[in-house]
């Protein structure tokens, strides 16, 4: 690299604001990039939902997948989903309250079935759901799962909500193999396109996610409670250029996800799901590994 | 964390307090002018003139002495005379939510996460027997358009694709440049491509249809290229720099700090152009000093930039859903 005008204390202080400001949002306070056109909306809880819900879209293998995310940080781009939705995906479309974007992973925690999406490019308008207070769902309280319609907006309606119920006690794992310490059981007819939707609590803060896989023909259903998730997103910090790390421990259940979308998914090829895999570029025979 | 060997008593503390806000009080204006005589540049002055475009605007390109204007609340493109106030001149059919356009001066290409197309556009003929929809067969991240062909970015796929502007055609298998390529500028020789799924800069040789030479590092969460003064610059929203690169060699040369959120860039005659999209600034940066100076405030949330003939510079806030014209 050639000269660098930016002294190292600096980059410091520029990783750690970053990394803070990623705390933040897991603590809480996340940024939301309230609209001067959309702040009636952003003022009412069924406004900041509206746009803090999306519907993600993947194509893995020869197959459209449909799932659902919650926007964690609207400055950065950011999106909670589940790491089944999106695991080994050649195109991610993310269809939010203002647009319909595209989308890049940028973290995933096989074990506990999660990933984050960065959107591109970055508009303003969207809006991070805010966690509940205490993080927990707790049984026998309403609980209300939302989902949006993939495709642009004002196309009908496009948010969905679904009241359901957790179970006390563990849920079984939503795969063999992956954890299962934290997940509680969801009972509703949710469908599998809801597994990433938020838990919205009466408060219509963010208590959870909704997890859902298909398994031998049958519905599995799972609740991860946000403080379970927020305590995963404060190991996450910026790494690199492009991707944030800190879950190199949770990825040693990918093998579980990889059989899973192979199962599902026709013309899935493992390759797809490597992040972190040097992409070799279309160069002059010979000359392939230029880079190395 | 500075530690403090002798802790002050909360009332001297307080006293230090108080005559240090009177020592500033007093002196602060005639060091104030001392330091803006001796290092800083007074920003010049500028006319700001403003538009409504419509919801969500994305981006800006010029074609047939017009300004046009994407929204990814609309399928339309919104046309702007650049007269002495801007206005809005018409708006034409052309794809939903479409988020990146591109122009040769006459026909307009736009990309956009709805279909895995790119959508030509010839305002030429008016609202009749205008568009086409060329299919990509993956993402259609961001358009560029060269002297001979269009280059879109396919994201995901890692790959660019070659769109044959006359036919309308994709040209070629697509070009492995790297992951979840995103902006493209076209130079005097090469294609240069901002991969952001691996912070690189991949040189694509549109001759052979091959990437050259390294893959060059560059900032966190680069958003946008441009060439000028002989040089590749690439805008790193996430650490708030920018990267300059060599274009005959393909040779890093330095990172510069701008602060902020570098989104969009534009070359002007005598400057390298930058949009803070954070702070709704448009900076000026002088390619040989690389001193940065503010050129306007626009605010809003700004999410593209571009240069007109008159000469003016043009910003889109998606916020408020207006143009922004700044000239001199």
């Amino acid at each position: 690299m050639g000269e660098s005008a930016v002294p190292t204390s600096q980059r410091r202080r520029m990783a750690a604001a970053a990394a803070a400001a990623l705390l933040a949002v897991t603590a809480g306070c996340g940024g939301s990039s309230d609209t001067a056109q959309q702040r009636t909306a952003t003022t009412t809880p069924a406004g900041r939902v509206d746009l803090g819900v999306v519907a993600v879209t993947a194509r893995i293998g020869g197959d459209r997948v449909q799932s659902s995310g919650v926007v964690l940080d609207a400055g950065r781009g950011l999106v909670l989903t589940t790491a089944h939705g999106v695991w080994g995906a050649r195109s991610l479309k993310v269809s939010t309250g203002i647009a319909v974007l595209h989308g890049r992973i940028v973290a995933r925690d096989a074990c506990d079935d999660l990933a984050v999406l960065e959107t591109q490019p970055r508009l303003p308008g969207l809006v991070a759901v805010r966690p509940s207070a205490d993080g927990t769902l707790l049984t026998g309280r309403p609980i209300v799962a939302a989902r949006r319609r993939s495709g642009l907006p004002s196309r009908g309606p496009e948010l969905l909500t679904q009241r359901v119920t957790v179970k006390p006690g563990a849920a079984p794992a939503l795969l063999p193999g992956l954890r299962a310490k934290r997940t509680m059981t969801l009972e509703g007819a949710l469908p599998a396109a809801a597994s990433g939707a938020p838990l919205l609590g009466a408060d219509g803060r963010l208590a959870g996610m909704a997890q859902v896989v298909q398994r031998r023909g049958r519905t599995v259903r799972a609740a991860l409670p946000w403080d379970a998730i927020g305590a995963r997103l404060r190991e996450l910090k910026p790494g690199g250029r492009a991707q944030y790390v800190g879950w190199r421990r949770h990825y040693g259940c990918q093998d579980v996800l990889h059989r899973y979308q192979a199962a599902r998914h026709a013309g899935y090829r493992r390759g797809d799901a490597q992040l972190n895999a040097p992409v070799p570029a279309t160069r002059l025979r010979g000359t392939e590994d230029v880079d190395r | 964390m500075t530690a403090h060997v002798f802790p002050s008593s909360p009332g001297i503390r307080g006293r230090g307090l108080l005559a240090a806000l009177l020592v500033a009080l007093l002196a602060g204006p005639a060091a104030a002018v001392l330091l803006l005589r001796d290092d800083e540049v007074a920003p010049p002055t500028v006319q700001v003139d403003q538009v409504d475009v419509g919801a969500l605007p994305t981006d800006i390109a010029f074609a047939q002495q017009r300004a046009w204007v994407t929204s990814a609340g609309s399928d339309e493109l919104v046309a702007i005379d650049d007269r002495d106030k801007p206005t809005r001149a018409g708006a034409y059919p052309a794809r939903s939510g479409a988020l990146r356009l591109a122009s040769d001066g006459v026909t307009i290409w736009l990309a956009g996460a709805v279909g895995n197309t790119l959508t030509s556009v010839d305002p030429l003929f008016g609202r009749e027997a205008s568009r086409h929809t060329i299919p990509i067969g993956s993402d259609a991240v961001d358009v560029a358009v060269g002297p001979d062909a269009v280059w879109v970015s396919n994201g995901a796929a890692g790959t660019v694709t070659r769109v044959d502007p006359v036919t309308d055609r994709v040209v070629g298998p697509p070009i492995r440049t790297g992951r979840f390529p995103t902006a493209l500028a076209v130079g005097a020789h090469d294609i240069w491509v901002v991969n952001s799924g691996d912070g690189t800069l991949a040189r694509l040789d549109p001759r052979e249809d091959l990437v050259v030479g390294r893959r060059v590092p560059v900032g966190r969460d680069p958003q946008d290229v441009a060439i000028g003064f002989g040089s590749v610059w690439v805008a790193n929203r996430g650490d708030g720099t920018l990267t300059r690169i060599e274009e005959r060699t393909g040779r890093p040369l330095a990172t510069v700090p701008i602060g902020g959120a570098p989104t969009a860039l534009a070359v002007t005659t005598e400057a390298l152009v930058v949009l803070d999209s954070e702070r709704g600034r448009v900076l000026r940066l002088d390619p040989h000093t690389q001193r940065v100076t503010d050129v306007a405030n626009v605010g809003g949330f700004p999410t593209a930039l571009a240069v007109g003939d008159r000469p003016a510079l043009w910003t889109v806030d998606a916020r408020r859903g207006v143009l922004t014209r700044v000239t001199r």
